[in-house]
């Protein structure tokens, strides 16, 4: 009878939060409601806001400032006609590739590696200026780097005995590059020292048992074990890089666009150009890019799994 | 103290995989009761569902007279020591022991010395201001269930409490444990998979597979009785004789011998059966017999004050354990004999036992 | 496998053994080499950093300074050096208590409970976050700030800073929550612990390192922003230090060395400061590394 009972329907749908912490789907919704919140207001109405900016004419002065008009899909149309937009995205793709891919990853996970085999003195200098790079302000790090590369008085021209060289007029992609390469590895190497330090010791003495040289060590045990993080370092440097406006406190996108990378592109076009429609316009092409990045990795993510 | 009681009590997994499939088992007010089975079996759902740490599925469970099929974990009065032992890395011991006073709002100067007191008890004296990373397994097991019993709780599971225990440690704990639950007499549950530690500690123990209750009962009748082949081949430090065959004449052919029908059982010529034998019942004679299995040693294995033999008949393998001065040796020719009040048939069909 | 260490001992003729000996120096070298160029790497810009504050007249080149403390007389004196660090503190900590408590929340639940689509959520915010912070979200948040009078306040930005690093806080508490065994929580909950009671007395102290990276990694970016304290705070009393920083080097037609040295080291020494600490105390490990 008591069986009957407790398997009656009424019984069922009033089932305990089967979680450990005892929440509940409730009591998870209540927990994530003020973040959730915040991030809506200030990160998701913005983004779709940009949306509806970008189907209209809406400039920073004049008429179209006062009373914006709905004009479709015009400054798409405008924008993937400009050829300086595709100029600026493809330094982008050199940009993130080069700094974010290859410098930052690369950098940062050679560093974590060698510093597992340096002296205790020696692992904590390197550390410690990696950090500082990236923990100094970055109005602060553009400042130095300006100081660095200076044509007159900067200390590389010094050091290179190469006066009068202008780095930041000549080689402007390079700069930014290693700019954001001396700025951001730090994350990397973080991440990669605690994923090296994850890697279980058994399976790297087995395989230096077996007679594996160091890159065989890389390739066979420490890489496959440390995928995921790879993969997840790669994106949200990926993202990041892609995103990031400093660049402009070093070179303002010159000369004459030669590093204007598109965050920078976005901020011409719409703040001294005026454009805030075209702007958000770029943005959102941005966001897609970005998107499908994303999705690339999620896709090689999943395929790890499987 | 409390009885606990299930009825069909099922545990499904979204996507339908049951990790309890229709358990109905009544253990006993004060029972020391051990949950046995390999890893995957469901036990340790069942001791979770008793917990309230899983939601249960479908059926009923009691604790007492109290129907809390669907109460709160922290209603039930039970009390659980994790097989990590879950001892908060940044309480000490005494702050450990009296979590739980807290969270029932006792003062703290009082459930310290609350703590302090059950922690003497289960001489654990002098470590209450340590952390748990500052302690032996030993000690993190007994600040376990210091913490576990400072509540009084109904009910006390225990999840693979020895498993995170050195072999020498595990035989003192074991002892320790015994000891405890007799002195407080609270009804406890404890899962494991070793079948040695189950049948020294339990009162009564019952063995899953599948989810699904295989045998309940003493270790007396566990090991001498086995319900059917698997908890035959499961319980005991080797696993038992099974051996298929058809019986003839009146007799089980094992081989290329025969032995004697299990005592009170008659049974039609030309009936398969599976005979089943423990290898502690069985005896090696050097000299013929008249109901025996000839055959010859193939292994001998030295396990101290005993030998494991494994000696070949046929087609078919014996093992066997001798007094460790009567061990043959491999090559030696003899006689496997099984005694008639020692020894099992089972259902091919359906690996029940035949009484 | 005898004759396999046979082959391999007999190979091992005393003239490879030297030259096996010389690559592993010859690798050593060119390690440590290697090791010293990418520290001169990162040091070289900073050395600039640490000089210049302490040279009687700073120039842009890198020179044994004069360890005068000048330059620090001249930062005080200026208006608007001070107060700024001070608003940076208060948009550093306003955001932390911010993203910290909400983000905690929202990571616990997220880590615990089986929310349908819940990765989906997480990258998409993610991606969002990484995407929306910069240019793109300029003008729609000035709007907004508008619209709510909450233009020119410190709270403004700090919930405007708060919304958009909230997803990366989230996501890599959430990796630090999954790594916390669950039969700690189950052992609270055994006892009788209300959710809330679990987070404040097992999960929050064990997710101590988590939460103290989370909070430093906040701060980092926010002391550093730039682009929407400019945008969104318009008085330069109310101005924290990244803006006043950038109208020190671009407002004062010949930039003025002295103070941009100074206000560079005060402005750099408090995050850094409190990184290291932090770094020293729980050493910045992922715990169960970030799974993608």
């Amino acid at each position: 009878m008591a069986t009957a009972h407790a398997r009656s329907s009424g019984r069922r749908s009033r089932r305990r939060p089967d979680d450990v912490a005892g929440l509940g789907r409730t009591g998870a919704g209540t927990f994530l409601v003020p973040a959730l919140a915040l991030i809506g207001l200030f990160l998701i109405f913005p983004a779709l806001w940009t949306i509806y900016l970008g189907m209209t004419d809406y400039r920073l002065t004049g008429l179209a400032a006062a009373d914006p008009q709905f004009i479709g899909l015009e400054n798409y149309r405008q924008v993937l006609a400009d050829a300086e937009f595709w100029r600026s995205l493809r330094l982008t793709l050199i940009f993130v590739l080069g700094s974010g891919v290859l410098g930052q990853t690369l950098l940062g996970f050679c560093v974590a590696w060698s510093l597992r085999r340096l002296p205790r003195l020696a692992k904590g200098l390197i550390e410690t200026l990696v950090l500082a790079a990236w923990v100094v302000p970055t109005s602060v790090g553009s400042f130095l780097w300006l100081a660095l590369l200076d044509r007159h008085e900067g200390t590389l021209n010094w050091l290179l005995d190469t006066p009068g060289t202008a780095w930041l007029i000549e080689y402007p992609m390079a700069s930014i590059i290693i700019f954001n390469i001396w700025v951001g590895t730090a994350f990397s190497m973080l991440l990669f020292s605690s994923a090296l330090g994850a890697v279980p010791p058994s399976q790297l003495e087995s395989s230096r048992m077996a007679g594996a040289s160091t890159w065989q060590q890389l390739r066979d045990v420490v890489i496959p074990n440390i995928r995921g993080h790879i993969l997840t370092n790669t994106l949200l440097i990926t993202l990041w890089t892609f995103n990031t406006f400093t660049p402009y406190l070093l070179t303002a996108g010159g000369p004459n666009g030669a590093s204007e990378i598109l965050p920078v592109y976005i901020y011409r076009t719409a703040i001294p150009g005026g454009q805030l429609g075209v702007g958000a316009a770029i943005s959102l092409l941005m966001l897609l890019i970005n998107l499908v990045i994303a999705l690339v990795y999620m896709r090689i993510g999943r395929e790890k799994k499987t | 103290m409390a009885t606990i009681a299930t009825t069909t009590l099922v545990k499904e997994y979204p996507g339908g995989v049951r990790g309890v499939d229709g358990v109905d088992v009544t253990i006993a007010d004060g029972e020391f009761f051990a949950l046995l089975g390999p890893s995957g079996c469901g036990k340790t759902t069942l001791l979770r569902s008793i917990a309230g740490l899983e939601a249960i599925t479908e059926g009923t469970l009691h604790i007492g007279e109290v129907d809390v099929t669907q109460a709160e974990p922290g209603e039930r009065g039970v009390a659980m020591v994790f097989q990590d032992y879950a001892l908060f890395p940044h309480m000490d011991v005494a702050d450990n022991i009296a979590y739980p006073l807290k969270i029932k709002k006792v003062k703290k100067s009082e459930r310290r010395a609350k703590a302090v007191d059950v922690a003497d008890g289960l001489a654990l004296d002098g470590l209450s201001l340590r952390r748990p990373g500052q302690l032996s397994g030993g000690q993190q097991q007994r600040v376990a269930l210091a913490r576990a019993v400072a509540t009084e709780p109904e009910v006390l599971l225990l999840d693979e409490p020895l498993s995170n225990l050195d072999a020498r440690l595990r035989l003192e704990a074991r002892t320790f444990l015994k000891e405890l639950q007799r002195d407080l007499g609270v009804t406890t549950v404890f899962v494991t998979h070793d079948q040695a530690e189950a049948l020294a500690l339990a009162d009564r123990l019952a063995v899953m597979k599948a989810g699904r209750l295989q045998q309940v009962g003493t270790p007396q009748e566990v090991f001498g009785r086995p319900a059917n082949t698997f908890v035959a081949s499961f319980i005991g430090s080797s696993p038992m004789n099974l051996v298929t065959t058809t019986i003839a004449d009146g007799a089980v052919p094992v081989g290329q011998g025969t032995v004697p029908l299990p005592e009170g059982l008659t049974q039609a010529d030309g009936r398969e059966v599976i005979w089943g034998a423990r290898p502690e019942y069985l005896r090696w004679s050097a000299e013929e017999v008249p109901v025996g299995v000839p055959a010859e040693v193939s292994v001998t294995e030295n396990l101290g004050a005993s030998a494991l033999v494994t000696a070949v008949s046929g087609q078919e393998k014996l093992q066997l354990v001798v007094p460790e001065e009567d061990a043959p040796g491999p090559g030696d020719a003899g006689w496997v004999v099984a005694s008639a009040r020692r020894s099992l048939l089972f259902d091919p069909e359906t690996t029940e036992r035949i009484d | 496998m005898t004759a396999t260490s046979a082959a391999r001992s007999g190979g091992t003729t005393s003239s490879t053994t030297a030259a096996r000996t010389a690559r592993k120096f010859l690798t050593r070298i060119l390690f440590v080499l290697a090791m010293v160029v990418v520290g001169f790497f990162f040091a070289l810009p900073l050395a600039w950093l640490v000089t210049a504050p302490f040279s009687k007249v700073p120039t842009l080149t890198v020179s044994w300074p004069d360890w005068t403390l000048e330059n620090f007389r001249v930062l005080t004196e200026n208006p608007y050096a001070l107060t700024s660090i001070g608003n940076s503190l208060i948009l550093g900590f306003g955001t932390i208590a911010v993203v910290v408590t909400t983000g905690s929340l929202a990571a616990y639940a997220l880590s615990r409970v089986r929310i349908p689509g819940r990765d989906g959520l997480l990258y998409g915010l993610l991606l969002l976050s990484s995407v929306v912070t910069g240019t793109a979200a300029m003008v729609p948040l000035f709007q907004l700030m508008v619209a709510t009078g909450l233009i020119n306040t410190q709270t403004g930005v700090v919930l405007a800073l708060s919304g958009g690093v909230l997803p990366t806080v989230i996501f890599i508490l959430k990796d630090f929550m999954d790594s916390i065994p669950k039969s700690y929580e189950e052992s609270a909950r055994l006892y009788g612990a209300k959710p809330h009671q679990i987070l404040r007395h097992v999960v929050v102290p064990i997710a101590r390192p988590g939460l103290a990276f989370v909070a430093v990694w906040a701060l980092v970016q926010v002391w550093g922003n730039f682009l929407l304290p400019f945008i969104l705070l318009r008085s330069p009393e109310s101005q924290p230090a990244a803006v006043i920083m950038y109208t020190f080097y671009t407002e004062s037609g010949q930039a003025d060395l002295s103070l941009i040295s100074a206000f560079s080291l005060v402005f750099s020494i408090p995050v850094i400061l409190l990184y290291f600490l932090v770094n020293r105390r729980y050493g910045f490990r992922f715990h169960g590394g970030i799974k993608s």
